[in-house]
């Protein structure tokens, strides 16, 4: 990374306490200049200067556009740019989403000036860099999020029984009191789980898994 | 061959009347005063009948043209009286005899009797009488001697004793007395010849009729006595007949003197004052051409002369009747034999064979045409029987077509009935089903009204549910807001306050306080999440079910979330419901199942959503779950019906509790 002190910084928050408190708080720092503030994800979106720019905080929920499209459209452009995306909630999903479009970093809005620092330089060094709250929810999915064995519903185990009897979708239906459209869509469901493309797979699988 | 005297002398009487009327040429006194009072009369009733009564007589003396001329005159008055009226018609009927249509004037004879039977007066009755036995001698022509009898007894005799007119009565019983001469009956006829010799003593002697009558009824009673031999009666007949007519000689009554008086002559066997008077009966009617008449005392003549054996006269007599009389085939036939008879006697046997075999000719022609009468006769009645039995057989199959036509309307009938009946049933049908339909269409609005009730019972159900949901949720927040950041955000104040007020910056103090605020914040931010996940708003449904999992899961109770074609287009009052009863189910799970892991199935196929929450804990009786769940399940059940969803709760001890839910969208 060939950046230099102080990173030239911008602003993107709908919020001016926010904003407005951040650049209070890096005013006094050397190694963080704040260019602009934007309020909005189509004003960063008509900034010119964006070629100068090291660095972006990018509040995830702005009024126009949805901070985790902004962030994929700006990480196109100016792939070098530095996006750490802030929010005053850590949402798994909504961090994992962040990431997955190019976003640096996630922080809370709550988080301390050292952890901004300290994220910022991560950042820049090229690590994923989170609050500490934010590293809490990330860390809780670790066990679950590896590919397991999928669990099947009582119903599906039963529709998975009839299914391998040789039971059509009509007679199962008939047997469970089920619509035919119940059953067909458990039925798709459980080709999907077990990411089987027919009936032939999935019993198969079935079989392999001892489901 | 006294029996054929008879029936010449009967035959003449009954046909000959008409033509030639006995009379004794003694009128002229009386037609004068009819025609004087003809003239003289102003009242035009006595001139019409005394007209009709002139023209009657007239007619008898064989004046035809004076007759018409007063018939006419009668028939111009007549009209004018209801009474006349109705005697012209007998009146006029006598010319129909004139003519010698016997079937015409039966007929006006008839109609002239039924229109008198109005007037219940003498003369009617009289006139009617008369009438009755010139219909009574019509009948007798017309070979019906029955009717004639009866007309006699039944209807003429009772009319002219009410009449009162014994000349007429008498002659009625002459009549009667004929028909029995004709038949043989000649005791029977000696009784009502009684009678009639009676009646005409007592009867008016001023009748322009009288003296004829009582001539005729004398001559003919002495006939029958001398034929019962009672010749003494005989005698005392002829003499009061004789009183009468020897003044007068040359009436053309003096044939049928003439020939009683000879008749008893033979009787009493003075066979020349029986030729005499048979002689001078011949004269008498060959003075009237009367050829029948002198023919009878002709024949006669030969039993006088047979008594005398003087055959040679009886030949000539029967030969000048046979040859020159132009006899009836009867009398032929009679003369044949007594002329064969005299040959024989004669000795003339050629003669003799000749007129038996005539008489045997004529005989047998006369039985051929007897048969043949009776063959025609049988003929007739077989006829009569054929045509009955056709009648009969026609009435047959009239009755059977009648009985068909009958049977025919009868089934008509059943058969209209029958219709009538399928029709009525039809209808009645018809109209049951029709109210059956609108019985059914009603209920069927009554179920929707009451479905629409109901539906609208729950809405207002969930709406006071989700109301009292808010209004807790909210009681819930200020409580939060209150005891949490409220009372941090106080107590900071405070701190603030105590470090401005002291000099000396205690760093400990502002670590304190910036540790407060840190923990404000994350209580702010928890409270904001629990209202509402910013992730389901930003990402959608999936994304916003898969942090509520991960949020909840634990390290004691692992959650595990499968989201299957879950499409980002569901309304977001939707995702936030679905949202809802997910987290409604978690948080249920997580507080009293006790499980230790938790399935959490979402998927969605077209317009239907399925949710599946499945835990392994200590299940509950889904029987009870009313009572004791309390508001939370019961809000989730109506939630979920308000969406026309279902909802699906197995739960036991053993295998904890699955939930099926499926909405449409």
């Amino acid at each position: 990374m060939t950046m230099i002190k102080p990173y030239k910084t911008l602003i993107v928050d709908d919020h001016p306490i926010v904003s407005e408190g951040l650049q209070v708080v890096f005013s006094q720092s050397k190694e963080v200049e704040i260019v602009r503030i934007f309020k909005t994800g189509s004003m960063l979106l008509d900034y010119g200067g964006l070629g100068k720019i090291d660095i972006i905080l990018l509040d995830v929920f702005l009024p126009d556009i949805n901070g985790i499209d902004l962030c994929l459209k700006i990480k196109k452009s100016h792939p070098k740019i530095i996006i750490l995306a802030m929010s005053s909630q850590a949402e798994r999903s909504i961090v994992m989403q962040m990431i997955k479009n190019g976003a640096n970093g996630y922080l809370l809005k709550s988080a301390s000036l050292d952890e901004f620092k300290n994220c910022i330089n991560k950042a820049v060094e090229g690590e994923l860099a989170f609050s500490n709250e934010v590293k809490g929810v990330i860390q809780k999915t670790s066990i679950h999020d590896l590919k397991t064995v999928p669990r099947l519903t009582r119903r599906e185990k039963e529709i998975l029984l009839l299914l391998a009897d040789g039971k059509s979708t009509q007679e199962i239906s008939d047997t469970l009191f089920l619509s035919y459209l119940t059953v067909q869509t458990h039925r798709r469901n459980l080709l999907n789980k077990c990411q089987a493309r027919n009936l032939a797979e999935l019993l198969k699988f079935a079989k392999e898994n001892a489901l | 061959m006294k029996n054929k005297l008879l029936l010449l002398f009967i035959l003449f009487v009954s046909h000959a009347y008409p033509q030639r009327v006995y009379t004794l040429d003694d009128d002229k006194s009386y037609t004068d005063s009819l025609t004087q009072l003809i003239k003289s009369t102003r009242v035009d009733s006595i001139k019409c009948i005394s007209s009709f009564r002139l023209a009657d007589l007239y007619r008898r003396g064989k004046k035809n043209e004076l007759a018409d001329g007063y018939l006419a005159l009668a028939n111009t008055i007549a009209p004018k009286y209801p009474f006349l009226k109705d005697v012209a018609v007998y009146y006029n009927s006598i010319p129909y005899l004139s003519k010698g249509d016997i079937d015409n004037f039966g007929k006006q004879l008839s109609l002239a009797n039924t229109k008198l039977k109005k007037y219940k007066t003498k003369d009617s009755y009289s006139l009617r009488a008369y009438i009755l036995r010139n219909l009574s001698i019509v009948k007798q022509v017309q070979n019906n001697e029955k009717e004639a009898m009866r007309i006699l007894i039944e209807e003429a005799m009772p009319l002219a004793e009410k009449g009162g007119n014994y000349e007429v009565l008498s002659g009625l019983y002459k009549s009667v007395a004929i028909i029995f001469m004709n038949n043989e009956e000649r005791t029977k006829a000696e009784t009502y010849l009684k009678s009639a010799k009676e009646y005409i003593e007592k009867a008016s002697k001023s009748s322009y009729t009288y003296k004829e009558t009582k001539v005729e009824i004398y001559v003919i009673d002495s006939e029958n006595m001398t034929h019962l031999e009672k010749l003494v009666d005989a005698k005392k007949s002829l003499d009061k007949a004789y009183e009468i007519l020897k003044k007068y000689p040359k009436s053309n009554m003096n044939g049928g003197y003439y020939f009683s008086e000879g008749y008893y002559f033979y009787k009493i066997k003075q066979f020349e004052n029986s030729l005499k008077s048979y002689d001078k009966g011949i004269a008498n009617s060959m003075l009237y051409q009367d050829v029948f008449s002198a023919n009878r005392l002709k024949f006669a003549k030969h039993l006088p002369f047979k008594a005398m054996n003087r055959h040679e006269d009886v030949k000539n007599v029967l030969l000048d009747l046979i040859e020159n009389s132009n006899p009836f085939i009867v009398d032929e036939k009679n003369y044949s034999l007594e002329l064969a008879q005299t040959f024989e006697k004669l000795g003339d046997i050629k003669n003799a064979y000749k007129y038996s075999s005539r008489y045997i000719a004529l005989n047998d022609s006369l039985n051929e045409i007897q048969s043949k009468e009776k063959i025609t006769a049988l003929e007739a009645k077989f006829n009569k029987a054929e045509n009955e039995k056709k009648i009969s057989q026609l009435e047959a199959q009239r009755e059977r077509d009648k009985l068909i036509a009958e049977n025919n309307k009868l089934y008509y009938g059943l058969l209209v009935a029958i219709s009538v009946l399928l029709l009525l049933l039809v209808i009645f049908l018809w109209i049951n089903s029709k109210n059956q339909k609108k019985i059914a269409i009603e209920h069927a609005k009554n179920y929707t009204q009451n479905l629409t009730a109901l539906k609208n019972q729950k809405e207002i159900e969930v709406m006071q549910a989700m109301i009292k949901g808010e209004e807790s949720e909210r009681k819930r927040i200020a409580r939060d807001l209150h005891d949490g950041i409220g009372s941090m955000l106080s107590s900071l104040k405070m701190r603030f306050m105590k470090v401005n007020s002291s000099s000396e910056v205690d760093l400990n103090e502002i670590d304190n306080m910036n540790t407060l605020l840190t923990n404000s914040i994350t209580e702010l931010r928890q409270v904001s999440y629990n209202l509402i996940p910013e992730s389901l708003l930003k990402l959608g449904l999936e994304h916003a079910l898969n942090d509520l999992c991960h949020m909840l899961k634990t390290e004691n109770v692992r959650i595990d979330f499968h989201a299957n074609a879950i499409k980002d287009d569901i309304p977001e009052s939707m995702q936030i419901t679905i949202y809802r009863i997910v987290q409604e189910l978690l948080s249920n799970a997580l507080k009293h199942s006790k499980s230790s892991e938790i399935l959490v199935d979402c998927s969605q196929n077209q317009s239907r959503f399925f949710i599946t929450v499945e835990d392994n804990g200590i299940g509950f009786d889904t029987s009870k779950m009313d009572v004791f769940e309390g508001q939370g399940l019961k809000n989730l059940k109506n939630r979920v019906e308000l969406l026309n969803g279902k909802i699906e709760i197995d739960s036991s001890k053993e295998r904890g509790t699955v939930f099926n839910i499926e909405l449409s969208l």
